[in-house]
């Protein structure tokens, strides 16, 4: 603690206090009132603190004391926070506000994702999906297992007339009566291919018949080159 | 049945909308929040609106109280605030003591009957310059002598209420009351 007399700084400031406000302890106040005998400096400066505190003290006692406590009236029904406001309280807590942000930013989210999931146009048009012509794969097939894809296709083909050319690839035309068997030929095609329990042979690949327009068929020669 | 329960039990019924509750509170805290508020201030009429406020917004800001700090602490910390928005608000009005001591406001003083005229005017005066001194200080210093000397807290609750190491309390009232001896030395007081 510095001084007007600008001696030797003694620290004495918290026991300066504590004494003054009557909150030592004896072994305090008893170290410290032997201090002030010895230390003439200090003794000035606990002077000086003593007389500021109770500067204040005569001016709390003066003035504040005997003025009464004024009611305190709260408005309680008007003080309740309304939805709005605790919403914008929510948003002035930085932590909150970016929780809040993130849990707006996965509805949305989800919002979007289911939306789009249940789409009806989205299952119109998957349902109006065209399949891909891929070409047919006919592997050999042991005529002791069937496979039961094989079984119910064959049934299926059955029924077809005998000529007709179904647009799910080129089908092996069967007999009306199922007594006298040909010789197994299972047909792969693109929808039941998924279905096989074996996979296609290249071996017996045949490639379809390429109907499609080209370009170089545009700027051909007549009589032009045949297409494959 | 409200009186033997603690500040905090007091606050976590009042958020439940239990305004018996919080006047409860306000019963218990209302002279030392006025106190503070006259002598973070001083003037009794600012001191009266800074704790009017000071519980409306408590009232208002219970959905924010966690428990994490003293029902005391919290008290004091929004009076302390709503005392700095009024002092920001009489800057900005440009009303500060030194306009207001030109005799516009009027204070009532009771002397003593045995003390002379003179004696009771000096005394007017010192009061004067001591409470513009208090309010000119530093807002830390300043919240410390006003708890200590208005509010009649001890340096531990001082302490605990500031949330402050107790040796940064006193080292705070120290250099409060070494400062304002300088001001009250700096403008001594005439004896007409």
């Amino acid at each position: 603690m510095l001084n007007n007399g600008n001696n030797k700084a003694c620290d004495f400031a918290d026991e300066i206090v504590s004494y003054i406000y009557d909150e030592a302890t004896v072994a305090e106040r008893s170290k410290f009132e032997r201090h002030l005998s010895a230390c003439g400096s200090c003794t000035d400066e606990f002077a000086a603190i003593s007389d500021a505190r109770f500067a204040v003290f005569d001016w709390q006692r003066e003035e504040f004391a005997p003025l009464a406590t004024p009611p305190i009236r709260i408005p309680y029904d008007a003080a309740e926070v309304g939805f709005i406001e605790s919403v914008r309280l929510w948003f002035t807590i930085p932590a909150m506000s970016a929780g809040a942000a993130l849990l707006i930013l996965s509805l949305g989210v989800a919002y979007v994702f289911l939306r789009n999931a249940d789409s009806p146009d989205m299952a119109a048009n998957v349902s109006s999906m065209k399949p891909v012509d891929m070409p047919s794969i006919s592997p050999e097939v042991r005529a002791d297992k069937p496979s039961p894809d094989v079984a119910t296709a064959r049934e299926k083909v059955s029924e077809l007339p005998s000529d007709s050319e179904s647009s799910q690839g080129t089908a092996t035309p069967r007999r009306a009566s199922s007594k006298a068997r040909p010789k197994p030929t299972r047909i792969v095609t693109a929808n039941n291919a998924v279905r096989s329990n074996r996979a296609p042979s290249l071996a017996t690949y045949q490639d379809p018949e390429d109907k499609s327009l080209r370009l170089s068929d545009l700027f051909a020669d007549d009589g032009g080159r045949s297409d494959k | 049945m409200y009186r033997e329960k603690s500040d905090e039990r007091l606050v976590e019924l009042a958020k439940g909308h239990d305004s018996e509750a919080f006047g409860e509170i306000v019963r218990r805290w209302e002279r030392k929040i006025f106190a503070l508020c006259f002598g973070m201030l001083g003037r009794e009429d600012d001191a009266r609106d800074a704790a009017q406020e000071a519980f409306v917004a408590a009232y208002k800001a219970l959905g924010n109280f966690r428990g994490d700090a003293k029902v005391s602490s919290w008290l004091h910390r929004i009076a302390v605030n709503q005392c700095l928005t009024t002092k920001r608000r009489q800057k900005t009005r440009a009303e500060d003591f030194l306009v207001d001591e030109d005799g516009s406001e009027e204070r009532v003083f009771i002397a003593s009957p045995s003390q002379s005229p003179a004696r009771v005017t000096e005394q007017a005066e010192r009061l004067q310059l001591v409470r513009q001194a208090v309010v000119a200080l530093p807002s830390d210093l300043k919240q410390v002598i006003v708890m200590k000397e208005f509010e009649e807290m001890t340096f531990q609750e001082i302490s605990e209420t500031l949330d402050l190491p107790l040796s940064t309390v006193k080292s705070r009232l120290y250099t409060a009351l070494k400062q304002l001896k300088m001001k009250l030395e700096r403008t001594p007081v005439e004896v007409v």
